[in-house]
């Protein structure tokens, strides 16, 4: 029953290119049920999941809630303790880290998170929250690391006199930068944003996403950037990958994505991005039923319940494998029926 | 530019200093409580002072028995024509002794266990509750009557430091080594039978507050399991602890009263508000300010404590505005 993948979605993994290479990455939580809390069953939040992503991308992760995609993010961190698989970060495999190792990788692995109000102390000053990595890995001095978080603060665009401040009196947005400073601190390599723009007002949105793309060049940073707005994704990502129930179904540029989307299910997606024009009208795929449960995903392809074009006997039995179809550019789906035809 | 760096400079330079201010800015707002920190302050003053304040001798017998309150007598006297109001500044050494010694054991012992029990969770935190659920299961007056009957009658002695006899003997002006070891135990059984409440209390705020972002957040920045709970677990449980803490020194001056009530606890003719009120039954109806005023101490004692509490929960809370 296990997917045939027969490599990750490069063709090798290249470490000049790639920074990140996930391999078969799992994260299954166990239900426990009856009197003995036995394990009953599964939630398969990620089952099987592989990609790269390049030094200084913007890697988009999509799908819509539930689907696994912050798991995913939160498993490669290893906030999370992977179910099975292999996460690449420059060579070394960070599920296999020992505790030491593992916080000196933290240094270059960051991440933002969605609810920019939980995310942030409240009894702590933003100034000490924003350095708390630093404190935490021994760098600099005391007044050093003053220095750093006058420097981040300025970076997402707050004033210095903000550090004795707390989260309370601060909106969301601003919580938001805060929260983009305290990843910055340290100076990653590689931050992980996990919706960092849902939670907060459109006009916001746009202003935090440009801080982030000037971050992006100015301190040289690899972002995932998991989110279940499409059109933010196509606004900053790179690549794309498309998720659906622990899986992923689609994984292309961003270009080849939004243009030639091949995958029943993004095809259902793209075309429920709204279209700033009332008179333009355009054909809208709508799938039928809900998102079956992670708890038993349909055997087969796990999107055959609600697939336009799905195929008795063979949709329904046989996983299909996640390929590489594109042939100038690489485009990887999982699906059987698509892909040979069209492939461009 | 290099003006505004400066004074930013400056202001994170000055926080440690201002913080406290704030917080002090804050408690002063509130009424009842700097009340109940001024009646705590002028217990304290009064215990410290007790020997100064009145012309009699704590436990010297006279003639003049069971006085009602007056000029001469504020308090009146009890049945050997000892000076109430002597007896009861002295008591307020010793009663606050215990209260403020058991209150620090217990919270220190329940808040360690707490934290430690509702961060990590799994079989740890199970072995931390199912004790604490034992604890809760024993009936706890008798085991602190068999305690103190074991511990007091000689059959197990604590030895306890030199320093530690002479600073609580100097602190309650006892100066017999037995009673000031008697009062330690009273101290200890106290504390080990007390810590349970106050470890559920902060299990349960750590359990939700470890599911909130920021805990993950500092996860993914390196930071340490025992720098988390120090540095954002119990600070976001002080609000609670504190109120926990604050009631349970009056608390701990009830419990010690129901002891000496019992005969198990501080005895006579060392006063504790608890063994003054337990010596005046006996003529209640006739002297009924034997019993009242060591009774309205407890009370004053109790509810200053809570305000004292409401006002710092609401002082450290940076969230609420006074």
């Amino acid at each position: 029953m296990e997917a045939t993948v027969s490599q990750a979605p490069t063709t090798q993994s290249d470490s000049q290119r790639d920074l990140l290479v996930v391999k078969h990455l799992k994260k299954y939580f166990p239900v426990r049920g009856g009197l003995l809390k036995r394990v009953v069953a599964q939630v398969k939040a990620v089952d099987d999941i592989s990609f790269t992503i390049r030094k200084g991308e913007t890697f988009g992760l999509v799908g819509e809630s539930g689907c696994g995609k912050t798991t995913a993010g939160r498993t490669i961190l290893r906030l999370i303790e992977p179910t099975a698989g292999q996460v690449f970060f420059e060579g070394k495999d960070i599920a296999k880290a020992k505790a030491g190792e593992m916080k000196r990788l933290r240094r270059d692995m960051q991440i933002i998170f969605q609810d920019p109000y939980s995310s942030l102390d409240p009894r702590m000053v933003i100034g000490e929250s924003i350095a708390e990595g630093l404190v935490a890995h021994g760098i600099g001095t005391a007044r050093e690391r003053e220095q750093t978080v006058l420097r981040v603060l300025r970076d997402v665009g707050l004033h210095p006199e903000h550090a004795r401040r707390y989260p309370h009196e601060f909106s969301g947005g601003q919580r938001q930068r805060i929260g983009i400073a305290r990843a910055l601190a340290l100076r990653p390599k590689f931050i992980v944003c996990d919706e960092p723009v849902s939670a907060l007002d459109v006009s916001i949105q746009s202003q935090v996403l440009n801080i982030l793309r000037s971050l992006q060049r100015q301190y040289g940073l690899t972002y995932m950037f998991v989110a279940h707005n499409l059109s933010v994704v196509e606004h900053i990502s790179d690549r794309v990958g498309v998720m659906y129930l622990g899986k992923m179904m689609e994984l292309a540029d961003r270009e080849e994505m939004y243009s030639n989307p091949l995958h029943p299910y993004t095809k259902a997606l793209m075309s429920a991005i709204p279209i700033p024009d009332p008179n333009l009208k355009r054909e809208r795929i709508i799938l039928k039923g809900d998102v079956p449960s992670p708890l038993r995903p349909p055997p087969g392809c796990v999107f055959h319940t609600r697939c336009p074009i799905a195929q008795k006997g063979l949709c329904d039995k046989e996983i299909p494998a996640f390929r590489n179809v594109g042939q100038t550019r690489e485009h990887w789906i999982a699906c059987h029926l698509v892909g040979d035809k069209e492939g461009n | 530019m290099a003006t505004y760096s400066a004074t930013a400079e400056e202001l994170l330079t000055t926080k440690q200093e201002s913080q406290l201010h704030v917080i002090w800015r804050r408690f002063r707002r509130h009424k009842m409580a700097v009340l109940g920190l001024v009646i705590i302050l002028s217990l304290i003053l009064m215990g410290a002072f007790s020997s100064y304040l009145t012309p009699y001798e704590r436990d010297e017998p006279t003639a003049d028995i069971n006085l009602s309150p007056s000029g001469l007598h504020w308090l009146g006297t009890d049945e050997l024509g000892r000076d109430m109001f002597t007896r009861i500044a002295f008591a307020a050494r010793i009663s606050l002794t215990v209260g403020f010694a058991v209150t620090f054991l217990t919270t220190l012992i329940g808040m360690t266990i707490g934290s430690v029990s509702g961060y990590f969770g799994g079989w740890v935190d199970n072995l931390a509750m199912r004790l604490v659920d034992f604890m809760l299961t024993i009936p706890s007056l008798p085991l602190l009557l068999v305690m103190s009957k074991i511990l007091s009658s000689g059959g197990f002695i604590i030895q306890f430091p030199e320093s530690v006899l002479r600073f609580f003997g100097w602190i309650m002006a006892v100066s017999d080594i037995k009673s000031i070891q008697q009062v330690l135990y009273i101290i200890l059984i106290l504390a080990l039978l007390g810590w349970t409440s106050e470890a559920r209390l902060i299990r349960g705020v750590i359990l939700s507050l470890r599911e909130q972002t920021f805990t993950e957040a500092s996860r993914a920045l390196g930071v340490s399991h025992t720098r988390i709970i120090t540095r954002h677990m119990i600070p976001n449980a002080l609000a609670p602890l504190i109120v926990a803490s604050t009631l349970s020194v009056g608390g701990v001056i009830v419990v010690e009263a129901a002891l000496s009530f019992l005969g198990f606890g501080i005895q006579p003719p060392i006063p504790t508000w608890g063994n003054l009120l337990q010596n005046a039954q006996n003529d209640l109806w006739l002297y009924p300010w034997k019993a009242l005023y060591p009774g309205l101490f407890i009370f004053l004692t109790s509810l200053s404590f809570n305000f004292l509490g409401d006002g710092l929960r609401d002082a450290l809370d940076p969230r609420l505005k006074i």
